[in-house]
């Protein structure tokens, strides 16, 4: 039976997890299976004069090689449709796909891609996205570097005072656990059916079909479990690769990237230049802002535009300016691509925006907290890029203050390190916005013997699943729910990200149980039976009678978003960070942090502060230690865990979630989705604690370490 | 094809070892991450976990013998980590696996116990074909002993006091940078490591400073000639804080 919606209780699912018994990817096997493995270019940049597999198809147990020329012209792109599925004439960055070879074992396979033989034409990599618009820079996207570029300009006004600052952000990792994987069967009937972790069945689904030319019922695509997500599952990996090798074989086949291959394997966070003015008066009052804001995409386009959007979208915070002057630009370089993470761009806003307004306040001489005070929008004021009214959302002071209310930690610094303390509130929408479409199709089946929730959304841990229980569960109380995870003959469920699946699937399957419960109370006047407070299945035969299964379907799309509204639901987040610095090492030790998000309702409780205490640890790792190094080459330089630095639970002791509550009028039980938030302020609040601690700069994050105090 | 092997004693465990290009195997956790990730298929894995007295402590007049397939977090090594267990490094579920000796003669990571070993004077007892030899912990290079050599035990004092302090970007699970340790007793002095992956060198004259609760400056000095320039005053400003977790032990360093 689900537990009712804002009460604690354990997710099932949780349950099978710690008992091993929920199937990953990886885990997944097919009678005489076949395994794929990837070449993937060496180089950033070069011009592909042959793919020679003829070595690779004398390993024992070699099936057989797949090439660009297999697929020319094929591309892939859930935004822009520029990515090949195979790398034909020419790569654009190291780790890029060139070909996939298909044995009988692993080990073969891994043999097979060590034995392809690339003959390169290698040439000057376009690594500097401040290149990228430049003259005398060579044309790495279709046409020309220019991906996406967004400005803002409305009015004129200046304050007296001014800061400018410039402020970067690293190439930050999704890093799920579960590396990619995936496995496709051939069906008798000439279709395919994928089994793979997805943050969207049908937009791969669209993609793949769309690439290699299959019709829509050619292939079939299966929620395998997923092991975590952040972004980094919403483009295309292992999918194109594995439908093309079992269509080529006629047999299953799986694939399984290792660590190293997951780095490069997905996009990562946009890396971020921007350039900053922020004038104000003699009073803190903010007058002006303006940014030139620069995003490296990468060698293909993913998700930057509408990341571009987002960046732009949230860069003035939520502070009143009388002016603004913003441009945000992405860019195609040779780097490996960025794409869609956790925060989707809100993050490096956030960054860019908080770290002005700290400067302004030491400029001041200010208390940050107060300075934000002054200067926040009221609800209902529009904000100052959008103009959209900041509505359905808390007061952001009082998420501010329910973050400063929780006791900061007891006890001294560490020895010899100096204590900071600092605060960042952010912002970031809920569902896709600006027009797009973003439905949800949901099926409640009703039986005596309980309810079926059926849906294509993707539970990557987030917790889709949990929600849509209780959801079900509220309506028709004391029915026992199962929710089944459809394939993509349901209609879809759109992605699990821009922290959407509570509010749309939620709300999908919410509005079905609210119809079949309808149902039933009109059929028990009909018959003269009472309503009861609790369903039970003697109460569910006699209404139900001979029609045994009563069904619906509901696909929501709502509240519309267009240019008067470029957003469904805010997230409004505050946190603070307490940080100690050694003075001697520069080492950074975060002691507490503390993340107060506005969740309209919290339906599962606990699945909500994990989102908290989860997305702000993810935040604190990308202040300071997580990033994928790449050289001056293009190479990426991280392989691992080893060197790509997660912080984990003894990086980051304490974390404090607080939820704050205030139901948005037009979602289903006022719960907004909150997946996001916790990563879009958390490294601007450490960032701040260890400025106040060191006295550093920290123009830059990840910041690794502060600058040593060596005594002389 | 790789062939596994289990010997049961230390001979039969060094005859194993000169077959081919055989690798020794002690808690597998960096030899397994090595075959995983290269694909690596030595001829002969020559699993040490069978060998008689591979697991055990055996402590006699103030020092330790410990066995090869003793694991970082085994109790009985307690005192040779300042009393707990070496929260510095690795994870626990490596350090349960993890040797004190494979990690101190691996060529495939950082050996992050040699410091602590070197500072309680530890030698290894290494079995080749030559016959057994005893050498410096310090002193076995960076791609590990020679082929067919096994390293059997580690030998060294039990130290009255030890401190250990590190530079690592996490506190816990990154790898050390720069480290330096002390131990207090006889046969103990310091060592500083320099680099991820880098040598451990002894800080020669360092005991009669580490006795004189006076003696910081001298020790710290003494810790800096040790260290390469760049980072001499780190080392430096690590060692104060070495010596006085040994003489405050209570204290905060």
């Amino acid at each position: 039976m689900p537990v009712p919606v804002g009460r604690r209780g354990v997710r099932p699912r949780d349950e099978a997890k710690l008992r091993g018994e929920h199937r990953f990817a990886a885990m997944l096997h097919a009678p005489g299976e076949l395994h794929a493995a990837t070449v993937r270019s060496p180089v950033a940049r070069a011009v592909i004069r042959r793919v020679d597999t003829a070595a690779a198809l004398t390993v024992p147990g070699a099936v057989t090689a797949l090439t660009g020329a297999d697929v020319p012209g094929r591309r892939l792109g859930s935004k822009v449709v520029d990515q090949p599925v195979l790398a034909d004439r020419e790569v654009r960055h190291a780790g890029e796909p060139v070909a996939v070879v298909v044995a009988t074992s692993p080990r073969a396979a891994r043999a097979m891609a060590a034995a392809v033989s690339l003959d390169l034409d290698v040439l000057p990599p376009l690594i500097d996205p401040r290149r990228a618009l430049g003259p005398g820079a060579p044309p790495i996207g279709p046409a020309g570097n220019l991906v996406a570029t967004a400005r803002t300009c409305r009015g004129d006004a200046r304050g007296r005072r001014v800061v400018r600052r410039t402020w970067r952000t690293g190439r930050q990792d999704a890093a799920f656990l579960a590396p990619e994987a995936g496995l496709a069967v051939p069906d008798p009937d000439g279709s395919v059916h994928l089994w793979v972790a997805t943050q969207d069945l049908h937009a791969d689904h669209q993609q793949v079909c769309r690439a290699l030319g299959l019709s829509a019922d050619e292939l079939v695509l299966h929620h395998s479990g997923i092991g975590g997500a952040f972004g980094g599952r919403e483009d295309i990996t292992v999918q194109a690769h594995l439908v093309l090798a079992a269509l080529r074989t006629g047999r299953p086949v799986r694939m399984v990237y290792g660590r190293a291959e997951s780095l490069i394997a997905h996009p990562s966070r946009h890396p971020m230049l921007a350039e900053v003015e922020l004038t104000y008066d003699d009073d803190g009052r903010f007058v002006s802002l303006r940014t030139r804001t620069l995003l490296d995409g990468g060698a293909y386009a993913h998700t930057s535009a509408p990341v571009t959007g987002i960046v732009h979208d949230f860069s003035a915070g939520m502070y009143r300016f009388a002016a603004v002057d913003l441009e945000t630009t992405a860019v195609y370089t040779n780097n490996p691509p960025a794409g869609a993470m956790r925060g989707f761009g809100a993050t490096q806003a956030c960054f860019l925006i908080e770290s002005t307004v700290d400067a302004v306040a030491a400029e001041l001489d200010v208390d940050p907290v107060e300075l934000r005070r002054r200067n926040l929008l009221e609800p209902g004021e529009p904000l100052a890029t959008t103009g959209q009214p900041l509505t359905g959302c808390a007061d952001p002071r009082a998420v501010l203050d329910a973050a400063l209310a929780v006791a900061e930690p007891a006890g001294p610094p560490a020895y010899a390190a100096r204590r900071g303390t600092g605060v960042a509130l952010g912002i970031k929408s809920a569902g896709l916005g600006h027009g797009r479409p973003d439905p949800a199709t949901a099926e409640v089946r009703l039986t005596p013997d309980g309810v079926e929730v059926v849906s294509a959304a993707a539970d990557a841990g987030q917790g889709v699943e949990e929600v849509l229980r209780r959801v079900v569960g509220h309506h028709l109380p004391g029915v026992p729910v199962a929710v089944r995870a459809a394939d993509t003959r349901f209609p879809t469920a759109g992605g699990s990200k821009a922290s959407r699946q509570t509010m749309a699937s939620g709300g999908a399957a919410a509005r079905a149980a609210e119809r079949l419960a309808g149902r039933l109370r009109d059929r028990a006047r009909v018959l003269g039976r009472p309503v009861p407070d609790r369903w039970t299945p003697a109460d569910l035969t006699a209404l139900l009678g001979s029609d045994a299964v009563w069904c619906e379907r509901v696909t929501l799309d709502e509240p519309r978003t267009g240019p008067d509204r470029p957003h469904k639901a805010f997230q409004v987040i505050a946190h603070r960070a307490v940080v100690d610095v050694d003075e001697l090492t520069g080492e950074c030790v975060v002691v507490q942090l503390v993340c107060a998000q506005d969740c309209g309702r919290a339906v599962d409780p606990v699945g909500a502060e994990g989102q908290l205490v989860g997305g702000t640890v993810q935040g604190a790792g990308f202040a300071l230690w997580e990033e994928r190094a790449v050289d001056a080459a293009g190479r990426q330089l991280t392989t691992g865990f080893g060197d790509y630095l997660l912080a984990g639970a003894t990086d980051v002791p304490e974390v404090v979630p607080v939820i704050v509550e205030h139901p948005h009028p037009e979602l289903a039980f006022g719960a907004k989705g909150i997946g996001e938030g916790p990563a879009v302020s958390s490294p601007a609040a450490v960032a701040a604690a260890v400025r106040a601690a060191s006295g550093d700069p920290v123009p830059a994050i990840p910041l690794r370490r502060a600058t040593p105090r060596v005594p002389a | 094809m790789t062939r596994h092997v289990f010997p049961a004693t230390w001979e039969q465990a060094g005859h194993a070892a000169l077959d081919g290009d055989a690798v020794v195997v002690g808690g597998a956790t960096s030899v397994q991450p090595w075959l995983t990730s290269t694909g690596a298929q030595p001829s002969v894995l020559v699993h040490l976990r069978d060998v008689a007295g591979a697991r055990s402590v055996d402590g006699m007049a103030g020092r330790l013998r410990i066995g090869a397939m003793v694991p970082v977090a085994d109790p009985a090594l307690r005192p040779v980590f300042g009393g707990t267990e070496p929260v510095w490094f690795a994870t626990p579920a490596v350090r349960r696996r993890a040797t004190v000796v494979g990690n101190a003669v691996s060529p495939f990571g950082p050996r992050e116990v040699v410091p602590v070993l070197a500072a309680c004077g530890a030698r290894l007892v290494v079995l080749a074909e030559g016959g057994t030899r005893s050498i410096d912990v310090t002193a076995v290079p960076p791609n590990g002993l020679e082929p067919g050599a096994v390293a059997c035990a580690a030998e060294l004092a039990v130290p009255e006091r030890i401190a250990f302090r590190r530079v690592a970007l996490r506190p816990r699970l990154s790898r050390t940078e720069i480290g330096v340790a002390a131990a207090l007793g006889d046969g103990c002095g310091a060592a500083i490591s320099v680099g991820v992956g880098g040598p451990t060198l002894v800080v020669e004259g360092a005991a009669e400073f580490l006795r004189d609760p006076a003696g910081s400056p001298g020790f710290a000095a003494a810790c800096c000639s040790a260290a390469p320039d760049p980072v001499r005053q780190l080392v430096g400003g690590l060692a104060v804080r070495v010596h006085r977790a040994l003489h405050e032990p209570g204290g905060r360093s």
